[in-house]
């Protein structure tokens, strides 16, 4: 079973997860680093990918899986095949293929393809790297780590109302920040 | 980009717009950074970098070796063919051949004989050690399509054309999955063996949207150039 889970027991597969919802990536990076260019090599094979198109379909499965892996999306189970179907359908989204054509099974679900931007706003990122090291690792729990406030709270031993209050502190201040920079 | 941002420091915004909006450029943000952090640890620890990447170790020994011994023999054409370079068929068989980067996709973990063989065989393939690879692709028990295949060109890179059209050919006509890469390689391999009659109906086999489509034609423009 771990074989088909790049080698990760379940325990290790629900670390994985806390640690995401954390916005602790260390673990994620490493096990998926090293699936990274398993995954080029299938994309160049299979859909005669040339070499920047594989890895920017691969980084982007990557950034999605994460993702998933935070919603609540994923099981442990087979996750070697959802990955490599993930970053096929990242890189026929963006030959803007017909995914219908090749294989219905590629389509894990509609969803599941994203069109994010890739680059960071310069400007927010000014606005984040002013804003205090507190407020940045609760927004990101919350907003990245879908992390629910109550869970926030445990975690910080404070109560809910307290945590809620902080959010509406660092939202505003956050606004403030970017005012300034636009 | 610069107009959400505008829209979240709007006070018209609900509170609910707000929370929607300032995750999604969160999640840009943390994304981005993500990102970056995943090209530095495949650059800085598997050398995997998104521009295509000049290969490491005996590879790329091996290549430029390859692209010097290519390079003399274009100069002896020029020398003894003043008129035109020699592109014979072969010569651009063998460029080919020696151009195609090829890699073995790797294979799942696992603790058994017959997998720890299969690494090693994998391992030394993308080494470029290929009298390693087809010792251990030769050594598994029960051998898949993908197995023969890597063996064949295990084969065909170091020069025993003979062998690897044996396994191409066995692989080509016991599945579907190789078979569009074991026309083109089949066609070079044959090349080079001088056997043009079998090269043509290799390269010809391979259909317009099929891989190498557009190389395999002028293979056969070359050839019907030479005879």
């Amino acid at each position: 079973m771990e074989h088909k889970n790049f080698g990760l027991t379940q325990a290790d597969f629900e670390r994985l997860v806390v640690d995401l919802k954390r916005n602790d990536t260390f673990f994620f990076e490493q096990v998926f680093t090293k699936q990274f260019e398993e995954t080029m090599v299938y994309l160049k094979r299979e859909f005669r990918a040339d070499h920047e198109d594989a890895y920017d379909a691969a980084m982007d499965a990557l950034v999605a899986f994460r993702l998933r892996f935070v919603q609540g999306k994923l099981s442990y189970g087979n996750l070697r095949f959802l990955f490599t179907k993930m970053a096929s359908q990242m890189y026929l989204k963006s030959k803007k293929s017909n995914v219908h054509t090749v294989d219905n099974d590629l389509l894990v679900n509609e969803e599941a393809v994203e069109t994010e931007t890739r680059e960071m706003s310069p400007e927010f990122n000014r606005a984040w790297q002013k804003l205090g090291e507190g407020c940045k690792e609760l927004l990101t729990k919350y907003y990245y780590g879908k992390m629910k406030l109550l869970e926030i709270a445990d975690e910080l031993s404070k109560s809910p109302a307290t945590v809620r209050k902080q959010k509406e502190r660092c939202v505003k201040k956050m606004k403030e920040l970017i005012s300034v920079e636009i | 980009m610069k107009k959400k941002l505008h829209q979240l420091i709007s006070p018209e915004l609900s509170e609910k717009e707000t929370d929607e909006l300032m995750g999604a450029l969160v999640t840009q943000q943390m994304n981005a950074e993500l990102r970056q952090r995943l090209a530095h640890t495949l650059k800085e620890e598997h050398g995997i970098r998104r521009e295509m990447e000049q290969k490491k170790g005996k590879i790329k020994y091996l290549n430029y070796m390859l692209a010097i011994a290519a390079s003399i023999t274009v100069l002896i054409a020029l020398v003894f063919y003043p008129n035109g370079v020699d592109d014979s068929p072969q010569v651009l068989a063998q460029q080919y051949l020696s151009e195609q980067p090829l890699s073995h996709p790797g294979t799942f973990k696992g603790a058994t004989v017959v997998d720890e063989q299969r690494t090693q065989a994998i391992v030394a393939f993308n080494q470029g050690d290929f009298t390693k690879a087809i010792e251990h692709f030769e050594a598994l028990t029960a051998p898949t399509a993908e197995d023969t295949y890597y063996l064949g060109l295990a084969h065909l890179k170091k020069g025993d054309y003979s062998r690897a059209i044996t396994l191409l050919t066995e692989n080509k006509t016991e599945g579907k999955r190789f078979v569009q890469e074991a026309r083109w390689f089949l066609g070079l391999a044959y090349l080079t063996q001088n056997n043009t009659k079998n090269a043509v109906k290799e390269l010809k086999a391979i259909n317009k949207d099929e891989w190498k489509y557009d190389e395999a034609q002028s293979l056969l423009e070359e050839i019907k150039d030479s005879l």
